[in-house]
């Protein structure tokens, strides 16, 4: 950059804003600045982002004073018109003088439409303080949040309102208007150590005043300070801080000054479940816990002491640490009351409650689900102990976690923390003298819970999962409430999208559509059941498009392959992985091409007739006829055996005498009969392709 | 706290700062209302006055229930009935926060060494139709206030929008006078809040929980349904609101009752939400008329 530069910062004043909100914010306010300015040339250097619960902030430490000048060309009239001879005309006197340039400045200029006589103007770039004003509210203007409300008697949309505008070129004010807001040079400090605003002789003193006020506006290096100082604490009680980077998100966003206490709970409440704990100490108060250090290599075990945060130093008597310690006290004290009561009934003694806790009115009870969930969970362990891919230790844990995994809904505890189902089951069933492995199955059995989520680490929490996300989606379907483009009551592509990552990880061969035909036969009596699962099958299936899609196969594979109507999502995947595998080869493109081929020349419905071996006449279609007698066996065996990548190297294999039956036989031979028949040959060998995937899908670019 | 010297260091006395403070600033001291409500929002001095164009300023107590919350006295952070200091200020002025905190300082908070921090919160009333973006205010980790910008009442837009400020009186009493038990709070000197409260805490909750009548409580919420529908279209909006108030209030003994299932309570609050809507309409139809 060259010329004059100057110091920029824009500050948008507001009420707190939600702490998810601010980041997202900044970045999309710090865009269509930089699109603003780029829009209207107007050069600089960076831009740099501050920001505080009551505060965007925008500084550029080297803007330019000035858009880049430019050159226009302004054309006249044709040049046939313009002179005749060599002398001017009254068309070029007219355009020059209109202009206010000589008419010997008049140069000729080729266009796409012949030559025209102009001039070329330099067009001197317009200021930053005039331009600036309308960039910077445009930018502000086109934030989006969630959720926005308009306050007082005014129609602006923001997050929360909107209080004050600063905007400064270095000591000048730049004056941004946004609705009844003018900007100024007054910012405004801490809310209870910096009484009244603050008045800031240039740009660049910004953050200079901003902590001499108590506020830090650099949510990074709040970020860090709260880290260190957290730290700080935990150490020196001999523990380590439990990490959470989002939990230090959303406090760093909470507070413009970043400090820190330590306090202490009593030692009796480390009997509480260590999710329970949490979930008082984070989800509630968000406050960050403390871990002894850890024996050996796992967690260490949670310590009696919290680390709060805090947006003012808490004094001499501790009253910020007291004050944390008496309210966590009563959230402690509630858990531990839940904790009590709900160990006074072993889970199994529960299980008889679940049929008086509605599920879904149509379909009926927690119980009745947890029926339906049992028997799917049979069903599947069939599945899998049909192929011996199961053991039966493993069958009758899943049988038993599938039966008590609903009980802890009607717990006090998770009936406080609904977060805690499932983790709390695990912990009951433990205590109530269940295996190590039911209970692990119990308490794992809602994952993945989202998408970036762990699926199930045990194959009966597996299994478990599986069975209740297959009943949920059947449950929608039957009620009428399946997934639309625009709605997704209950959330069913998350939870099909679940089947599809427990299958793969869990390495599970199992028959989808034997599966859904098994759990809408269980809700045949809802309203409207559908008839067959073929939909809720296609449904599940149609989630290979982003899951395989999102690891880089291409979506022209991944339909080719579910145009196959294999419903194992296991062996679809691998079809997928063997296909994109192929496609890297020589050969695929010219298979690809024969099998369309192939196909185009087929009508549509099969030929009723079969095929007659005497009637096959030309050397090229009896050796044809050979090559697909002698893949059909192979490719059969090969899918058998799920060897997915050497059943398309058979199919390859057919190529050479594809091609060679199209260059020399002409398959609608006048003769009805040899044309019928040559038909009947190419669909065999269309058959034999569609065991593979149907490569009519495939784009070749 | 370091309140013991001043008004704020017992229950009543939190009271009169508030309505002294408020006053002050110029809101009409209006009462409680005398229907049973689970928050002042509920009291018409909110829910018809946010409605329309009028200015309006107003604070006062409502004793509110929420018969779920009862837990027979023996739980020291919860009540069946307890106590919120309401204030209405419409349209919201440009230092409404300001103006909070100003309340917290007359009641002897002293800013500078305790933790005031705003913590967004998205406020819904579904059996009123009501929503609103604002925060809980925490006080050293507790919530003691909801403060709210309201955007839609009784399923209408506001315009202009009012801001709402709910103290919860027994959790700012609890940080004032450093108590674990709200029923160790003083009320008065020498009385506390179990001498006031504490019996009917363990009979309303035997009666929330045990005793209350499904059959009488379903009948009751027909007939004020009914009721309420009739009153609006004689264009009686008042008593109409009374009825709607009832029903919402029938809704949460029912609730309470466990007589409602999960998925019935959803139908529950729609038809009280539709009677709250019936009656926002009638009174600012009733209003143009003026």
């Amino acid at each position: 950059m060259s010329g004059d530069t100057s110091h920029l910062l824009f500050e948008v004043g507001t009420e707190e804003l939600p702490s998810g909100y601010i980041a997202p914010a900044l970045a999309a306010l710090r865009d269509a600045v930089e699109r603003g300015l780029k829009r209207e040339r107007l050069q600089f250097d960076r831009i740099e982002t501050l920001t505080t619960p009551r505060r965007l902030a925008l500084e550029i430490p080297a803007l330019a004073a000035r858009q880049v000048d430019r050159e226009e060309e302004v054309l006249g009239p044709p040049a046939q018109v313009a002179f005749r001879e060599g002398v001017p005309t009254p068309a070029a006197e007219g355009f020059a003088r209109k202009n206010g340039v000589g008419v010997e400045t008049l140069e000729r200029v080729r266009t796409d439409r012949g030559e025209y006589v102009g001039f070329t103007r330099r067009v001197e770039g317009q200021s930053a303080v005039a331009l600036l004003p309308a960039i910077l509210r445009d930018a502000v203007l086109s934030l989006t949040f969630p959720k926005s409300m308009r306050w007082g008697e005014g129609a602006l949309r923001f997050a929360r309102p909107l209080r004050w505008l600063v905007c400064l070129l270095d000591a000048e004010i730049v004056p941004v208007r946004i609705a009844d807001l003018h900007a100024g040079r007054e910012t405004w400090g801490h809310r209870f150590f910096a009484s009244g605003p603050l008045s800031l002789s240039s740009a660049a003193v910004y953050r200079e005043v901003l902590r001499a006020a108590n506020v830090e506006p650099d949510a990074g290096l709040r970020r860090r300070l709260l880290r260190e100082q957290a730290q700080a604490h935990a150490a020196a009680v001999g523990g380590a801080l439990v990490t959470d980077e989002e939990l230090l998100d959303i406090v760093t966003h909470q507070l413009e000054l970043p400090q820190t206490v330590l306090g202490a709970f009593d030692e009796s409440f480390l009997q509480l479940p260590r999710v329970v704990l949490i979930t008082c100490l984070r989800e509630h108060q968000r406050y960050f816990c403390v871990e002894a250090p850890p024996v050996d290599h796992g967690a260490g075990e949670l310590m009696a002491r919290f680390v709060a945060t805090t947006g003012i130093p808490d004094g001499e008597d501790g009253k910020i640490r007291q004050g944390n310690e008496r309210v966590l006290r009563a959230r402690l004290d509630d858990a531990a009351f839940f904790y009590r009561e709900d160990l006074k009934l072993p889970l199994s003694a529960r299980v008889p409650e679940l049929d008086k806790v509605l599920h879904l009115a149509e379909i009926g009870s927690i119980g009745d689900k947890t029926r339906r969930i049992e028997a799917l969970c049979a069903l599947l362990c069939g599945q899998l102990e049909a192929s011996d891919a199961l053991s039966p230790d493993d069958a009758a844990v899943a049988a038993a976690a599938a039966r008590l995994c609903k009980a802890d809904l009607v717990t006090a505890m998770v009936n406080e923390f609904a977060s805690l189902q499932g983790v709390m089951g695990g912990c009951y069933a433990r205590a109530s003298g269940e295996s190590p492995a039911v209970a692990a199955a119990i308490a794992e059995h809602y994952a993945p819970r989202a998408a970036d989520d762990a699926v199930p680490r045990t194959l009966p929490g597996a299994l478990v999962s599986f069975a209740d996300k297959l009943d949920n989606i059947a449950c929608a379907f039957a009620t009428g409430n399946g997934p639309s483009a625009s709605a997704d009551p209950y959330a069913v592509r998350r939870q099909a999208i679940a089947l599809c990552r427990i299958a793969w990880a869990h390495a599970l061969h199992l028959d989808l559509a034997a599966l859904v035909a098994g759990a809408l036969e269980l809700l045949a009596g809802a309203k409207r059941c559908p008839e067959s699962g073929s939909e809720v099958v296609g449904f599940i299936r149609g989630r290979l498009n982003g899951l395989l899609g999102a690891e880089a196969h291409r979506y022209d594979t991944i339909a080719a392959v579910l145009a196959i109507p294999d419903t194992d999502l296991l062996d679809l995947r691998r079809r997928v992985e063997a296909l994109t595998a192929f496609r890297a080869a020589a050969e695929f493109d010219p298979l690809s091409t024969a099998f369309k081929r192939v196909s185009r020349i087929l009508p549509k419905g099969s030929p009723a007739t079969s095929l007659m071996l005497n009637r096959l006449s030309q050397a090229e279609e009896v050796a044809l006829h050979c090559e697909v007698e002698r893949a059909r066996p192979q490719v059969a065996a090969l899918l058998a055996a799920r060897q997915f990548a050497a059943a398309l190297a058979v199919l390859a294999s057919l190529r050479p005498a594809v091609d060679a039956f199209f260059d020399h036989v002409t398959v609608l031979d006048e003769n009805a009969d040899l044309a019928a028949n040559r038909l009947r040959l190419l669909l065999e060998v269309q058959e034999l392709f569609l065991h593979v995937a149907d490569l009519r899908e495939i784009v070749i670019d | 706290m370091s309140a013991s010297a001043c008004a704020s260091s017992t229950f009543q006395g939190v009271i009169l700062e508030l309505s002294s403070y408020w006053s002050e600033y110029g809101c009409v001291l209006a009462q409680p209302y005398d229907i049973e409500v689970g928050a002042g929002t509920f009291n018409p001095a909110t829910f018809l006055r946010c409605l329309g164009p009028k200015p309006w300023k107003v604070a006062y107590v409502e004793p509110s229930r929420r018969p779920k919350d009862g837990r027979y006295g023996e739980n020291p952070n919860r009540l069946h009935h307890f106590y919120q200091f309401q204030v209405i200020v419409k349209p919201s002025p440009d230092d409404i926060l300001e103006l909070y905190l100003g309340s917290l300082r007359r009641l002897g908070v002293d800013l500078l060494a305790h933790d005031v921090r705003l913590v967004e919160d998205d406020w819904e009333g579904p059996t009123l139709g009501a929503w609103g973006l604002g925060w809980q205010v925490w006080l050293d980790g507790t919530e003691i206030t909801q403060l709210t910008y309201f955007q839609q009442v009784g399923g209408l837009d506001l315009s202009p929008v009012s801001a709402e400020i709910t103290y919860g009186l027994e959790r700012i009493c609890m940080c004032l006078q450093e108590k674990d038990s709200i029923f160790d709070l003083v009320w008065a000197p020498g009385v506390t809040y179990a001498d006031v409260h504490l019996q009917e805490e363990v009979e309303w909750s035997r009666y929330c929980f045990e005793e209350s009548d499904r059959e009488t409580l379903f009948r009751h919420f027909a007939d004020c349904e009914s009721e309420c529908r009739r009153l609006v279209s004689r264009g009686l909006v008042f008593p109409a609101y009374d009825y709607c108030l009832r029903c919402s209030h029938l809704f949460n003994l029912l609730d309470a009752r466990g007589a409602i299932s999960v998925t019935e309570r959803v139908g529950y609050i729609a038809r009280v939400r539709d009677l709250a809507k019936s009656v926002a309409k009638a009174y600012l139809a009733a209003a143009a008329e003026e």
